[in-house]
Order: structure tokens, then sequence, then C-alpha cells
């Protein structure tokens, strides 16, 4: 029983993108990061910011509240959330849910996916070289307000006005 | 297609003999396509069934009925109405849809109409023949698209038997030995070398002698 | 449009309406005119009636390829930043209705740039990692 999360550094990353590589080939079996369920942003290419997303496994999951099929769940062990992908109808309720964008939806096969910790030994860790990923026991203060900044952002930002 | 022939009339009759109000009920699939159990051929029973010559204290009331696919349990309950007062179904679907029926209407005696028989095609008009047994372990790569399981009358791999003459198998002189047919194929395709490989004995447990099957598929895992 | 479709050698014997077995085929005689009747959802596609007809009257092509038929029509929502497809606005009020509020109008990616903006402003001076006081 762990509450170990994805921890990002984002001073740390470089672009790569190796971590999209790592896991589009752990969990769809190909190098194509529209499959990755991580991505890494870096829209101002003027400066070297990068930020590595993906789900933040949130306590009160709106992807799970939104699905109709109840297909997704909270696991306790890993303290994270899954999709029960034979479950799942590709109705895109939680990919239009999810507040950070983190939900994937494969078109070939019809059905959403997301970041599940590979099972707790999650492959993007492992490859950073950076180390600008880590899986830890996340620091309770601060993760609980990522988790709601994740659900509100425009809050977050009032609060954290530069 | 799933091919069977309606039972004899007679048969049919005294079957259904003890019930006032039958619901002759066909199906729009299979049996349909080869001219045994769909619409058309359950009214050609009903007006049958009704004839005073088999009933001595007067003839059934009939109602028909048809649904398009008679396998389908969800469907049935759905959308099929039985009309009040019912106390038979007969249907003339192939053995997969009675049982459907049987299982969604578990007081009404659901009595069947056709003899279903086979997996087969329509080689000519009014010709139906068997052309697959449903064996799970499919060799048609090696036989040239031939099947040696249904179309051979001993089932045997490896060539024809002693039996076969001028192409044809010994049981029947009209039936064709499916080994000539093979092998005139893989000539055909210049594969004829697959013909002098050996196949080990089939593994049937795949097929019907392994008891009765089932498959199951995640919607979107094709492969597992 | 239908889809059983007959071309002028269709001479109106009724061969097809005789031998579809899954009647299928139906017709009116109205006045002076008769009528040729086909229902799609009875119509097990087996190719009886083009084989029967005498005249090669039937264009058995439209039942095997044919037009796509509009089904319902709309009303679709885009992300307010780039436009992308994402919902329709059923779909928008289901959502805001099984969340108990009303989510941003955002394709996936620009959900995600809006956390980026988040994060530079808790971190406005970062460039290289070597510049990032622990």
């Amino acid at each position: 029983m762990t509450s170990k999360k994805i921890e990002v550094n984002p001073v740390n990353c470089t672009g790569c993108m190796e971590c999209e590589v790592a896991c589009s080939l752990k969990q769809a079996g190909v190098n194509d990061s529209e499959l990755s369920r991580i991505h890494v942003l870096n829209v101002n290419r003027d400066d070297d910011f990068y930020l590595p997303t993906t789900c933040q496994q949130c306590e009160d999951p709106p992807c799970l509240a939104s699905c109709p099929e109840e297909a997704i769940y909270k696991d306790d062990e890993l303290d994270r959330v899954v999709i029960d992908s034979e479950r799942c109808i590709g109705c895109k309720m939680c990919f239009s849910a999810c507040p950070t964008g983190a939900m994937g939806f494969d078109e070939a096969g019809g059905r959403a996916f997301k970041c599940d910790l590979c099972g707790g030994n999650p492959e993007c860790v492992r490859v950073c070289e950076p180390k600008a990923l880590d899986y830890v026991e996340p620091y309770k203060p601060q993760y609980s307000r990522m988790c709601k900044s994740a659900n509100k952002f425009f809050s977050v930002m009032g609060r954290k006005a530069a | 297609m799933i091919v069977g022939k309606l039972k004899p009339a007679e048969e049919i009759i005294s079957s259904v003999s003890e019930f006032r109000n039958i619901l002759i009920l066909s199906c729009g699939s299979c049996v349909t396509v080869c001219l045994s159990g769909g619409d058309r051929e359950a009214r050609a029973l009903g007006r049958e069934i009704i004839q005073d010559k088999y009933h001595e204290q007067g003839p059934p009331s009939i109602k028909m009925d048809t649904i398009q696919r008679q396998c389908e349990r969800d469907l049935i309950k759905t959308f099929l109405e039985i009309p009040p007062g019912t106390d038979a179904i007969l249907s003339t679907a192939c053995g997969v849809g009675v049982q459907t029926l049987a299982e969604v209407f578990e007081h009404l005696p659901v009595i069947p109409a056709l003899n279903t028989t086979f997996l087969g095609a329509l080689d000519e008009p009014g010709v139906w023949r068997e052309k697959c047994q449903g064996c799970g372990d499919c060799v048609l790569t090696q036989t040239a698209g031939i099947c040696p399981v249904s179309r051979c009358a001993k089932q045997i791999f490896n060539g024809p038997c002693g039996g076969s003459s001028k192409g044809k198998c010994e049981i029947d002189g009209e039936v064709d030995c499916a080994w000539q047919l093979i092998i005139d194929r893989l000539k055909a395709l210049g594969k004829l070398d697959e013909y002098l490989k050996i196949s080990p004995p089939k593994d049937w447990s795949s097929g019907r002698s392994g008891g009765p099957r089932k498959t199951e598929r995640a919607a979107n895992d094709y492969f597992r | 449009m239908s889809f059983f479709q007959v071309n002028n050698k269709c001479n109106g014997c009724l061969a097809c309406v005789q031998n579809c077995p899954a009647t299928a085929l139906s017709y009116r005689d109205i006045g002076d005119k008769r009528k040729l009747l086909h229902n799609m959802t009875r119509c097990a596609r087996c190719g009886n009636c083009w084989r029967v007809c005498p005249q090669d009257a039937v264009e058995f092509q439209h039942l095997l390829d044919g037009p796509w038929d509009d089904v319902t029509i709309m009303d679709l929502v885009r992300c307010v930043v780039c436009g992308e497809p994402l919902y329709t606005m059923d779909f928008s009020n289901t959502l805001a209705h099984k969340l108990d509020k009303n989510v941003e109008d955002l394709c996936p990616m620009h959900r995600k740039t809006l956390s980026m903006d988040t994060w530079k402003r808790v971190f406005p001076e970062k460039t290289k990692p070597e510049e990032v006081k622990k």
C-alpha cells in the first residue's frame, strides 16, 4: 500500500521527450507520442521551460464521476485512478471532463487511456536522465495543493500571482 | 450460413398437437437466406397446419411473427411481443434460435420446426452443401481453401483414401472427393509441395469432441 | 431513396415479390398504377430477387454499396483557443450535470497549456537547471 506519485520537477526537464517514447512503448507497444500517457509541454520555444504533464491521480477524479459505465475506479493499493478498458465504451465523457487534459483517447481502438503509474514502476521515471521525474511519496501539503489546482485553475493562479 | 430443412409436416403437427394457440416465429437471418425457415416458409407452414385433415377437433389458432435475429436474447426480450393466450411457440429458426426463445420464454414450450443441419453455402440454385464443421482449428491454408474436415466423408488428412475414384467419393458417385479437389487447387496455385508436407494427427479438442465450446472477446482486443 | 432499385427493364411481373423469402417485397395496385414496395428492415439481402428476375432489372449493387443517411444534426462546441471540435452542446450539458459544474471549452492540449501558465508563475525565474536555487 503506497501513495507514491510522479513528482515533476520542471527545472530539470531538458525537453528530450524520452518519457513520451518510453511510455508509449511500454503502454502501447509502439513509439507514438499520441499514445503516450505523459506529455512534455514547451509551448514557448523562446525559453527553456519544459513541463512534463500527466494525470494528477486526483483524490476526487472528475473522470471517475463522469463515466457512465463506471469504468474508472480508484486503486487503493497504489493510490491511483485506473480505467477498466473492457468496460470503457469510448464516449469521451472522461476525456472532456479532465481539467488538465491528461486523459488520452485512442481513436483506432475507440477507448480512453491514462497514466496508471505503470502498476507501481513508472517507466517515464525510470528513463528520465535529467531527473525531472521522480516517483515519491508526496509531501502532503504540496500534493493537496497540486490536486486542488487540477480542479480549480483560476483560484490557484489568483493566489500565486507573481 | 447455418443451413437447415423443415421437418416433415406430420412430425411438426404431431409435436404441436396438444396446443390451441400457436405462435409461429421465423428468423430473418440464415434460415431466410437458405430458404428453410424465413417468413415465407413459416407462412407456408401455417397454412399447412390449419388444414382440417390433421385435426379431429378443429385446427389450432395460428399467429405469425418474424424476428430478424432469433439468437439475440436482448433483442427478443425488448422487441418481441407474444400475443396473449399463446400456449406454444413453433420456431422455424435454427437450433440456436429455438434455444434462445426457450431461455427467454421459460413458461412457454418452444417447439422446433426445423432440423438444423450444417454450416454451408449455396453451390447452385436450390442446392446448399456443407462446407464447415467448426472444428476450431482451420487448416484451409494447407488445403488451398477446401476443407477436408467437412467435405471428406472420412475427415482424413494427407491425401485421398483408396475409395477415391475419378475424383468422386466412394459414398456417393455425386460427391466430389475433397482431396481430389484439394490437389487440383494446389496444382493451380503452384503449391503442390504443400501436399507433400505430412500433417500430424489433428487435435480435435478444439472441435465438438472437446465438449460444448465458448468464445469470449473483449470489444477492442481482437487477438486475445 | 430506396436501397432496392430497378432499372427500366422492369416490367412489373412481380416474380421478385413471389420469390422473396423474407417477404421484404410487396406491391400495390391503385387506380391505373402498380407500385412496387421494398422493406429494408425485413430484407436479408440474400439476392434471390436479383437471381430470379427474368428481365435482369434488379440493380442489386445498391443493396451492397450505398450512400450515408443523415441521422441527426446537433450543435457543436469547439475549443475557444484553437477551434478543435470538442463535443456537442447536449454532451456538455450531460457532463456538467454529472460533475455538478461547467467544464471549460478547451481541447486537452489547451487545458494542458493552462497548467503551464500556472507553473510558470510558480517558477518565474527558471531557465536552466543550474540557475535554480533549492
